[in-house]
């Protein structure tokens, strides 16, 4: 007759092990007892309300006893663990130093990608609504493919207000680049501030409803009138000193004066809508100097609709309502458009609306996690290298009584103990990094850290697993020594995990390695072709100058300064236009008619304004027809190529003299040869050009060589004397073209930076392995010697491991960088081929690092007198 | 000097440590209590009560050798301190007091 089990059972579990046994032996006789007096059944019951009787304080409580039930956590044993490692970090200073600056290196850059990483990740979740806010986009099915933009027509608010009540919120915004803000002065000329880099916005109301904005002062009441404005803490401050500014006037693009009616706080790095100065809607029409555009063939990417929907609201109801909305306002265009909602999580990594590639953020972190490996494996390398001159200290402790779990742990300590002074120097790797990106990289895209709980997060988690990764293999290599082998000194490397682990290591570290560097290698002669890709127009010494942000330019002064700028010796030819041939970001689509074809086409068309000297200034060729005569306003067309093949006309000399009509028909007199009127990751889109004065915004300037800066300074004088209330801004095109592929370059020199650093790290582990290799091979080397090998013999000796380890983690790495390369230059429509010779190289450059590094040891080990290292046997 | 004090539990307890004299243990004090008092104890309540005796320095323990009953283990044995016994004293000093202190006619009613 015993007791229950499980209610014994659950009493050894919490019971202080000191009382575990009188306890028990009361309980075990007591039961006996009330066994025999009222049965089994009621003395089980009894025994088990006795037991949890017992789940209290007294019996709960641990007595402080003398000695650690544990041994593994006694004072001593620690103190004891920590003096050996103590030890052993100075007899093998340069293994130490390898190891903590390889996993320092690596653990600070992984840092910094993963912070690169969350912050991008982080952009706009701080507005409430985060997961209901939506922007509409425009999308064209066009042949070549689909592609969306940002933009809707300016009707779409009031169209979709109509006919979705649905919508909880919903706000047009019209964004322009680098405002002009004057503050009148009682007395005086008005003070100007340039705002280059900071973009204005006109918003509705309801845009603060949508997104959380915190107010200094004032609000978003008034917005709904026009000629109000807000504006952030930081520009106030800028134009007047004091946020208090309520009521007071700016005038903005020197054509609008607008009373502040709130100030809202500064924005921090972290959104993707950052606008300064955001004026009411009401306000468009006066800015422009023209009502806005009716219909729904216009669209511009600067004119956006954000909304709020309500919960519940799915994308399938979203898009079946628009299919119905097309129909109603813009019946020809059933076939080729739609207006999908874009989340506002996805705003930022859509690449084609101007997003950061998230392949991009997603390469990065590939890296981060590569260099995490390679550094962890270089310390399992350094670390069952030295493993044999432990094996004595691992026998003596198991003969005195260690247990394999002991070891095991105190092995682990000791990775993590040097895991730890890594991480200090990590961070201080971080701070460094962090600062060298941001004046590096800042500008080109933004690139911040912010210190909070979650950084410490990742660095913890890459702590932990880097103690994992690195310091469970050799601990239990060094556990698991058969003491008798280890105190006779008979632990060979073939027990340290033999070579095969080590070589597996290496090459995994190879592998990586090659693999990075073929994608700086691609990533790089990428970028060189791009850019010194033939895009088919001038580029070189052609300064484009802005002319105001006025609605409509004026002529008469436009040429007077076109007159002005003639005068300058250095200045070739003039031609005005709406924009160069490169348009970042701005594209004007539209749909057309052509001919006597009744259907508008079934494709968009980018359009652009130029006058008669633009073919001479860019050098653009044409194949068909003649340039246009020089006129203020449209009456002739050219058109690309790309625009003849989308009518589905063969010869370009065809459509020479057809009506092309877009609202009214123009004559078609010239074809020009393609040109890349975007940039190379899209392809070349059908394109007409025609001529009309009041909408150029660009002086483009062919020049002599020469002076380009007297140049430049002639030409702000005189820009400034005929347009006073405007400012001045010239760029070259070759340096606008540049601006492109900012996202490009900017991936390159991170790419470049952190692949760098992971060769350098795997530099390392392949110096402190070959430093053991010599150390070890001492003797072998002696007796090789004296029996008459010669030098080149026992370099090969080291050559040849390392030979074979690179070949094969060529095998291994050339077919996944292929994949991985091959996806990224997908993007591109203009691209470079793969060639075997990328890989090739990459095999060359990993060869050539691996002889820098070995080389030394294995030179030194070479020529070593054998007398030196037989004698002491 | 600090006055001794013994909650009523407690005293029980203590008195029958004494009673019990060289054999009291776990559960001899839970049996005889049962006997003498006739109420139900909880065994953890003893157990806990003994010990914080002990704490308080009215009881001392050793454990007994292993004998072949309740799977040989070891019983915890206790005896009351002299601290212990003068607290015993003590509290039945004041009982006696007390007593002493009650009038006549109180001790008729109450049927002595």
């Amino acid at each position: 007759m015993t007791p229950p089990r499980l209610a014994d059972q659950f009493l050894k579990f919490f019971c202080a092990p000191d009382r575990l046994e009188e306890v028990q032996g009361d309980l075990h006789e007591e039961f006996a007892y009330q066994v025999r007096r009222v049965g089994e059944r009621r003395a089980r019951w009894r025994y088990w309300r006795d037991v949890l009787g017992f789940f209290r304080p007294f019996a709960i409580r641990r007595k402080p006893g003398d000695y650690s039930p544990n041994p593994l956590f006694s004072p001593s044993m620690i103190q004891n663990y920590v003096k050996i490692a103590w030890r052993n970090l100075v007899k093998n200073q340069t293994y130490a130093l390898i190891n903590v600056t390889g996993l320092g290196l690596g653990i600070g850059a992984a840092l910094l990608i993963f912070a690169l990483v969350r912050y991008h990740y982080a952009i706009d979740k701080h507005h409430q609504k985060y997961d209901r806010i939506y922007r509409v986009l425009t999308e064209f099915v066009t042949p070549e493919g689909v592609f969306d933009i940002a933009g809707v027509p300016y009707a779409m608010g009031k169209a979709l207000q109509n006919d979705h009540p649905a919508i909880e919120n919903l706000a047009m915004i019209d964004i322009y680049r680098d405002p002009l803000v004057a503050i009148p002065m009682p007395t005086g000329p008005d003070r100007k501030f340039k705002e280059a880099h900071q973009m204005g916005a006109f918003v509705q109301p309801a845009y603060f409803r949508i997104f959380d904005y915190h107010w200094v002062v004032g609000g978003p009441t008034e917005l709904a009138q026009p000629n109000t404005v807000v504006i952030s803490a930081e520009n106030a401050t800028k134009y007047f000193g004091t946020t208090q500014v309520i009521g007071k006037v700016i005038k903005l693009n020197a054509v609008m004066n607008t009373r502040i009616v709130g100030v809202f706080e500064d924005y921090r790095d972290n959104t993707d809508f950052a606008y300064p100065i955001m004026a009411s809607w009401a306000s468009l029409r006066e800015f422009y100097g023209r009502p806005l555009t009716e219909g729904f063939d216009n669209i511009n990417g600067d004119t956006q609709c954000f909304v709020s929907l309500n919960d519940g609201f799915s994308k399938a109801d979203w898009d079946r309502q628009m299919m119905a909305f097309v129909k109603k306002y813009k019946p020809h265009g059933v076939k080729d458009t739609r207006f999908p909602m874009q989340p506002l999580r996805d705003i930022h990594f859509s690449t084609d609306t101007g997003g950061v590639s998230q392949g991009l953020i997603w390469s990065l972190f590939a890296i981060g996690v590569f260099l995490i490996i390679t550094a962890s494996i270089n310390f399992v390398n350094l670390a069952t290298a030295q493993a044999l001159n432990r094996s004595r200290e691992v026998g003596v402790r198991k003969v005195l009584g260690s247990t394999r779990g002991q070891l095991f742990w105190q092995f682990i300590g000791e990775t993590a103990l040097l895991t730890l002074a890594a991480t200090a120097l990590a961070l201080l790797f971080f701070q460094i990094g962090q600062q060298l990106a941001q004046e590096r990289l800042h500008g080109a895209f933004r690139f911040t850290f912010y210190y909070d709980v979650s950084v410490i997060g990742w660095l913890a988690l890459i702590v932990v697993v880097v103690i994992g990764l690195s310091g469970l293999y050799p601990a239990l290599v060094l556990a698991g020594f058969k003491p008798a082998m280890a105190l006779a000194g008979r632990i060979t490397t073939r027990q340290v995990g033999g070579f095969s682990v080590r070589r597996g290591l290496v090459i995994t570290q190879f592998a990586i390695s090659q693999m990075l560097i073929v994608g700086m290698i691609v990533v790089a002669s990428q970028l060189q072709y791009i850019q010194t890709k033939d895009l088919g127009f001038r580029q070189e010494a052609i300064l484009t100058v802005r002319l105001p942000s006025s609605p409509k330019q004026d002529i008469s002064k436009m040429n007077t300064f076109r007159n002005l700028a003639l005068a300058i010796p250095e200045v070739k030819k003039l031609s005005y236009s709406v924009s160069g041939p490169p348009q970042s970001g701005w594209i004007s689509q539209t749909m057309i008619k052509f001919d006597t074809r009744p259907e508008p086409e079934k494709f968009t068309t980018q359009q652009q304004f130029i006058d008669a000297d633009y073919l001479n200034v860019y050098g653009l060729k044409l194949v068909a027809g003649r340039n246009l005569q020089p006129a203020d306003t449209a009456r002739e067309v050219l058109v690309n190529e790309a625009f003849v093949k989308a009518l589905g006309i063969r010869d370009p000399a065809k459509v020479l003299g057809k009506l092309m009509h877009n609202g009214r028909g123009l004559e078609i007199v010239g074809v020009l040869k393609d040109f890349n009127q975007n940039n190379l990751k899209s392809g070349i889109a059908p394109l007409y050009m025609t001529t009309r004065a009041t909408s150029y915004f660009y002086a483009n300037l062919q020049l002599h060589n020469g002076n380009f800066r007297r140049v430049i300074e002639q030409l702000e004088k005189d820009y400034n004397g005929l347009y006073p209330d405007s400012y001045f801004s010239a760029q070259f095109v070759d340096e606008q073209l540049q601006e492109f592929y900012v996202q490009e370059q900017t991936m390159a020199s991170l790419v470049n930076f952190f692949a760098g650093i992971a060769v350098i790290i795997g530099g390392l582990g392949l110096y402190g392995l070959v430093l053991f290799m010599a150390a070890q091979k001492t003797k072998e080397i002696g007796v090789r010697k004296v029996l008459g090998a010669s030098i080149r013999d026992i370099l090969w000796l080291f050559g040849r491991e390392f030979f074979r380890l690179i070949v094969v983690a060529f095998v291994i790495a050339t077919p996944m960088a292929w994949w991985v390369m091959s996806h990224w230059l997908q993007d591109f429509v203009y691209r470079i081929e793969l060639d075997w010779w990328i890989f090739a190289l990459a095999m060359l450059l990993t060869a050539l690092i691996t002889l820098l590094t070995v080389s030394y040891e294995s030179i030194k080990a070479s020529f070593a007198n054998p007398v030196k290292s037989l004698r002491s046997e | 000097m600090k006055r001794a004090f013994l909650g009523e539990f407690e005293e029980v307890v203590l008195l029958t440590v004494a009673v019990l004299d060289e054999s009291a243990y776990g559960v001899t004090v839970t049996q005889e209590i049962e006997q003498k008092t006739g109420r139900a104890v909880g065994f953890s309540t003893v157990h806990t009560t003994l010990q914080r005796l002990e704490e308080k320095g009215y009881l001392s323990s050793r454990m007994s050798g292993a004998t072949a009953e309740r799977g040989g283990r070891r019983k915890r044995f206790f005896t009351v301190t002299t601290a212990g016994r003068k607290a015993l004293v003590e509290v039945k000093h004041i009982r006696e007091q007390l007593w002493g202190a009650l009038p006549p006619q109180t001790l008729q009613l109450m049927g002595n």
